[in-house]
This record gives structure tokens, sequence and C-alpha cells, in this order.
């Protein structure tokens, strides 16, 4: 496959146009690692160092080179100080072809690596004009320091392209590119779970994330967040970034990232760090695609709530009871779970929010005859709308606790970030998350939460917070 | 109109006795005029009215099962000597005399036009036998558009002697059995009857509470401590009721709610189980706020209340 043919399946809708005007909650600025004459794209954490694509030449390799040297590897680049970085090479001989390589993704260790190339890698093969040699998903197991083992991705196919792929943190999942047959159109986002060391079938996003033009560059960050790049999704224009996650078994409305990150150029290849505060993105605003990093301004929540507890108790009662005690009549209750409670009044907890039944029959003490049977009440219970952190509300000292951000409550909004804050400021995180408190000691958790645009583009904001006592 | 409203839509009732089977009252009772109060009678009076649909044109009869003060199912005072007198009225007045409506036997509580009447002693031709009177051309009774039929007033009076006269009423379309006047009812301001002496019996009576009614006052005459009496109706679930001791009158004032109103409520006796009391004769009265008098239906109108609790939670 050509440097022509390629740029097609990844590249063929960036445009270079004019750079946005950067936004308050970003900054962003070219890498120094990121020439302006080679392209640059799809940075992923590797290492200390960070591993991309890149079409710049490399007089190591001993490969083809088309007529405009426009083959893509993979490369790595390490830190050098604080704030610079050493000359990027070649990530590996081993697993770099003469045809096209890359993006990689790598498990959290690093010794797995999941990449895209060309499927046909034989010499014998190099034919520019030749568009049958697709791109497809392998991958390489790191072994006394190379990269062995490489094996091409079950359900890879000859007929269509498996690119971009992403693993997980946990490496559970992996997500990727494909213009295989079932999609919505154009390159779609896929993902494959394991299960006993095997990967499930793909299964598509859906149409709430694909489109029927290109979806890519998955980028599968700590928290379960998933940033791609779309052009068919509505933006700023050519690809823009986005990000979406599965809350409550279901994907969000992909939240297109700020106006400092996307451009009217094409945006895509993004990777965050654990803060998802700093990360890099690929972007050709600059002409060629250039990797740029980026820091995002800390959060603020003005005004948090104080939590309330749902309550699923309560006294059931007859009004018209004249509540004499000489009335001789047996009140027997049943709230739909077999038992039957007797009293005037009753006390009854329901497991939780939902629709319930209460019945009441009423007999007659001195007669035995029924004064009333089976009088129903309908009781529908609803948790405050509120968000709620679900958690423990006491917890040891360096014992991790888990938090759940629950917002299945919240009518009329869709939330689109977490940010929790326990005691150090707010950071974003997950709808799940583990802290380790260190010290004995009340805290206060504070939950933040940013729901996605309404019609007017205005973001609204929650936060609620709960007292959890360290012993 | 309410009234009428709810006795047409009950017109396919066919319990014409009175008392009527589903009040389980065994009999009513009157007492000779020399008999004393404290065997259950306050006045030795009883006055009952019927009411006959109009969709009856044909003759009516009313007719009184062992009308005689004699044989083993009256109360015997010493030997039997009283004399109760049967006297039916219709007309104008029979009904719509304010004094008809009311309790006190001294005024004209005989208003109408005397359409019968016969006086019974010891007489084993009818004792546990049916006597007939009539017939009675309906249009004899007086028309109430508000009871939604034509009235016929009942009297039984002791006139004397002191037994008491047990008997019980049916209105029939026939002089020789009973056969139900499809719609009829019966109705009287102040119930006298005899309780059964079975410990496990039940009984109960239906006055009406029309949609001026605010509070009542339920009063009853020579209980004995027999048992209990409460109260059910929509909104009430057996509130026990004060009971009577010997030969004395007892009232227990109750609120009406609102959906009270209209409806029928229900007066439940229910006997002593711990200790047998026998022979006990029983009057009852309910009256509104304002002192007025209101009737018991022997078919309760828009049937046995039935408590309907109003479930809260909290």
């Amino acid at each position: 496959m050509s440097k022509y043919h390629y740029i097609i399946l990844l590249l063929a809708l960036f445009f270079n146009s004019e750079l946005n005007a950067q936004s308050d909650s970003y900054t962003v600025v070219p890498t120094s690692f990121s020439s302006r004459i080679c392209d640059e794209f799809s940075p992923v954490f590797y290492n200390g160092g960070i591993v991309f694509c890149s079409n710049e030449r490399d007089n190591s390799l001993v490969g083809y080179k088309d007529e405009q040297n426009r083959l893509f590897k993979i490369f790595f680049v390490t830190k050098k100080g604080s704030n610079g970085w050493n000359h990027p090479k070649i990530l590996a001989k081993e697993i770099t072809s003469a045809f096209n390589d890359g993006p990689a993704t790598f498990n959290e260790i690093g010794n797995i690596m999941y990449y895209s190339r060309n499927n046909s890698i034989e010499n014998s093969m190099r034919n520019i004009t030749d568009t049958t040699n697709k791109l497809g998903i392998y991958s390489a197991e790191l072994i006394d320091g190379k990269w062995t083992n490489i094996k091409p991705f079950t359900y890879n196919n000859p007929l269509y392209s498996f690119c971009t792929p992403a693993l997980t943190p946990d490496g559970e999942r992996i997500y990727f590119s494909s213009d295989m047959p079932g999609g919505y159109g154009g390159m779609d986002l896929y993902y494959c779970d394991i299960h006993n060391n095997s990967w499930d079938k793909p299964v598509n996003l859906g149409p709430l994330i694909n489109t029927n033009k290109n979806e890519s560059f998955p980028f599968a960050c700590k928290y379960g967040k998933l940033y791609f790049a779309s052009d068919g999704l509505k933006g700023l224009g050519g690809k823009d970034l986005f990000y979406t996650q599965q809350l409550n078994e279901e994907w969000i409305i992909p939240v297109h990232l700020d106006s400092a990150i996307n451009s009217n150029a094409d945006d895509f290849g993004i990777v965050v760090d654990s803060t998802l505060e700093n990360g890099y993105f690929s972007t050709n605003r600059l002409k060629t695609d250039d990797i740029f990093s980026f820091k995002s301004a800390p959060i603020e929540f003005a005004t948090c709530d104080s939590m309330k507890e749902n309550n699923y108790c309560f006294t059931f009662y007859d009004e018209k009871q004249q509540l004499l005690d000489t009335v001789k009549a047996i009140y027997q209750w049943t709230f739909g779970d077999g038992i039957i409670h007797v009293g005037k009044e009753v006390r009854h907890c329901f497991p939780g929010p939902g629709k319930y039944s209460v019945s009441l029959t009423i007999i007659d003490e001195l007669t035995g005859d029924t004064i009333a049977k089976r009088v129903e009440y309908k009781a529908e219970l609803e948790n405050i709308n509120q968000p709620y952190i679900s958690s423990d509300k006491v917890g040891k000292v360096d014992k991790s606790m888990s938090f759940k951000g629950v917002t299945s409550d919240l009518k009329g909004i869709r939330i689109t970030d977490f940010f929790w804050d326990f005691g150090d400021g707010f950071k974003q995180g997950g709808q799940s998350i583990n802290y380790s408190f260190k010290k004995r000691g009340e805290y206060t958790v504070k939950l933040g939460l940013l729901s996605e645009k309404d019609s007017l583009g205005i973001v609204s904001k929650r936060c609620v917070i709960k007292k959890i006592k360290i012993n | 109109m309410i009234i009428s409203f709810i006795l047409i839509g009950r017109i396919a009732l066919f319990s014409q006795s009175a008392p009527a089977v589903d009040e389980n009252v065994p009999y009513l009772i009157t007492f000779g005029g020399n008999a004393i109060t404290s065997w259950g009678d306050d006045d030795f009076c009883q006055v009952f009215y019927c009411i006959v649909p109009p969709s009856q044109t044909d003759p009516v009869y009313i007719r009184v099962y062992d009308p005689d003060t004699g044989g083993d199912l009256d109360e015997l005072k010493g030997e039997f000597n009283t004399i109760v007198n049967f006297s039916i009225y219709g007309g104008n007045d029979c009904w719509s005399d304010t004094t008809a409506q009311g309790l006190n036997k001294t005024g004209n509580f005989k208003s109408g036009y005397l359409l019968s009447s016969k006086s019974f002693g010891v007489d084993p031709k009818y004792d546990k036998k049916w006597y007939t009177f009539g017939p009675f051309n309906p249009s004899e009774g007086k028309y109430v558009d508000k009871l939604g039929g034509r009235v016929f007033k009942i009297i039984a009076l002791g006139i004397s002697g002191d037994d008491g006269n047990i008997y019980k009423y049916f209105l029939s379309t026939s002089p020789v059995e009973n056969v139900p006047v499809e719609g009829g009812n019966w109705f009287t301001y102040e119930y006298h009857f005899r309780f059964s002496d079975d410990q496990k019996h039940v009984c109960q009576i239906y006055p009406f509470v029309d949609d001026k009614t605010i509070s009542i006052q339920i009063s009853n005459f020579d209980w004995d401590d027999d048992g209990t009496i409460r109260i059910f109706s929509v909104a009430k679930n057996g509130i026990f009721c004060d009971v009577s001791g010997e030969d004395n009158w007892i009232v227990r004032e109750f609120q009406i709610v609102a959906e009270e109103k209209n409806s029928t409520i229900e007066i439940q006796f229910t006997k002593n189980q711990n200790v047998q009391v026998r022979n006990n004769n029983v009057v009852i009265v309910v009256r509104n706020q304002y002192g007025i008098s209101m009737p018991f239906y022997v078919v309760p109108i828009g049937g046995v209340p039935v408590y309907s609790p109003k479930i809260r939670m909290k």
C-alpha cells in the first residue's frame, strides 16, 4: 500500500485550517519533538516516554520508500530533563515493516502491544498502486527486550481495514476502528472484550457514536472514558475529538472537546494522563500532522450540597381510622413480599425506589367478618433528584475505599464528567473510584459533575458532599 | 331526589319483609299498653312505612306474621292479656305530616287516611300465621317523590295488657302468600325489635344519612348491656356506641364526614359473649344535628355500607 492509500485510510479527511482561539479551559502547545516537515500523530504513553506514528525518515531502516517518503513507522521519544525531549527513534526494528506501521497501544505494564500495519509486508508485495493490502491489527509481546510473538488480531480480514487499536488500562477490552460490513458507514468504532485469553466478537459502539462517516483513533483512559475522533459528528470542521463513556451500561452522547483542542482542522489521536488533566493530541492545524500537548485548568464547583439519604421506610396507616383503642378491627397489611404485617399502623421498608402495591384487609375482631378486603394502595418511591455518593460511611486508614457517583436519580440532565475531591481539590475521575485516606479523622468527600451542554451551550455543574469517618 | 334515584336503581330488590333477611333482626315487638318500659319498649307503639314503587299498579297487601299476642313466640308476662292494634294508613298526610315522621306518639302520629285496622288479642288462629291487610290500591298511598314511590303507614299500637307482641311484616302482591313487590321497601324512625337469644347472633339495621347531616345521635333504649353496638359506614370501621342499661336511654353522637353523606350507615348489634341475656328487646333511634329523626330502611339505600380505608404513608 502506498502512502497515498494510507492517507486515505487514516488522514484523508484532515485539512489545514485556521487555529481556533484557545479557550480558558485548556492550554495547548506543539511539542518540540514534532517536526514541521514530517507528520506525527497518535501519541501514547509508554515507558516514561511517548510512542507515536511518524513518517520521518530513519536511515536505520532498510525499507521500501515511496516517492514521497511518507510511510509511517512507530517511533519512541523520551523525556530530556524536566521539559525537553530527546530525538525520536524507531521503537523497535523487529516490528518495523517495509510498509506502514502504527498507531500502537500498550497494556498497563508495557509488555503487550497491539498496533496497526499493512497485512502484507513481503517486499514482493510492494506496489504503490495496490489498494488491496489493507491494514490489520497485530499484537506483539516484549520478551527479553525484544518484541516477539507477533500475531494477527483474531478478526483481521484482508478485505477490510482494522486499525487504530486502543487497549483499556486493565487490558480487558480493545477498541479499534474498521470499515468491515455491518457498521454505519465509513470507519466505525468497535470493541472486543477478552475472555479466557481470547477476544469476543466485535461489538459496534452503535449509532450514538458511529456515523456514516469516520470514527477512529480511540483512546481508552482510566475511569472508563473513551476518546475518539470523528468527522461525522457535529464539530468545528474536519476531524474533531470527542469523548464518551458507558454510564449505567449505556454510552453517553459524545461530548465535543474544548475548542482549544478542537479546531476546524483535523484533530485526532489523543492521549491523556491518569489525572485526565494533561495529555497530547494530534492535529494538522499547522499544515502537517503534529503532536500538541495540552493542560486543562483546574475545575471549581462553587457550591456543594449536602447529600440527603434516600428513605425507603414508611409508616402505613388508615387515615379514616379513628384511632380509638376500642375499635375491634385487625388490620392486615401486605407489601408484596408475602409477609403479613398486623397493626393499625405498620412500618415497612421497601428495598429501593420503584412502584409498589400495598394491600390492606381489615377483619372484624368480634365477628371475624371482613370489613375491608384487600384495599390497594399504589406507592411509587423515587430517589431524591440529586447526585449520590455511594460508599461506606466509615473506613480505615490506608485501606482503599470504593466510591461511586450515582447519577441515575438526576432528572433532565446527562452527566459527562466526574470530579472527585478528597480534600486536595477536584480531580477528574470516573464514575467509580477508589481512594485511601492516610490519617484518621473526618473527611468531606465531594463529587462534582458536569453535564452535557444544553440547547444554549451551557454546561451544568452539580456537586454533593458526603462525610466520611476514617478510624 | 338522590334517595329516589337510589331507590329506582335498586328496583330489582325483593326484600319486602320487615325486618329484612339481611338485617338478621328476628322480630319486631310491641308491648301492651299496660306494660312497663323496662321490658324493652319505651312507648308501646311501632310505626313502619312501606314504599310501593310506581311500577306497581296492581293491589298490594300488608301481611303481619303472628299478629296475636299468645303462644310461644310472644313474650309472656303473667298470663296473656294483651291487645295490639294494627292500623294501615294512606293518603296525603300519612307520611308528610311532620308528626308522623317524629317519635312522639302523643301527637298526630296517626295522620293520613285510615285504610284498615284490626286488633289482636290471644288468638291461636293467628299464632305463627300470617294475617293479610288489603288489598290496597297503590294509589291509596301517598306518593313521595324523594322516597321513589307511594307510602303506606302501619302502626302497631299496644292497646292494653302487658305482654310483648312479637311479629313481622311483609309487603306482598298476594293475599295468601308472601310475593314481594319488586322495588318495595320498608322504613321506620324508631326501631323496636326483639333480639335473638343466641349469643352468636349478630344483627344490623341501616339508617340513611342525607346530605344535610353533619352529625348523628344514636339513642338506644333498654339494651341491658347485652353485648355491643357498633357503627360501620364507608368511613367508620366498627366504632363502639355506648349501650344502655335497664330501662334507660343512652345517646352517643358521631360526626358525619363528607363521604358518608347520602349514604347508609350500619348499626351492628353483637350479643354478649359472656353472659346470656334472654328476651332482650331494644329500641333504636337516630337523630341528626337538628334532632330530626332519621329513617331506618330495611333494604339499605345504596347497599350495605362497606368501609373504605384511606391508606396513607408517612
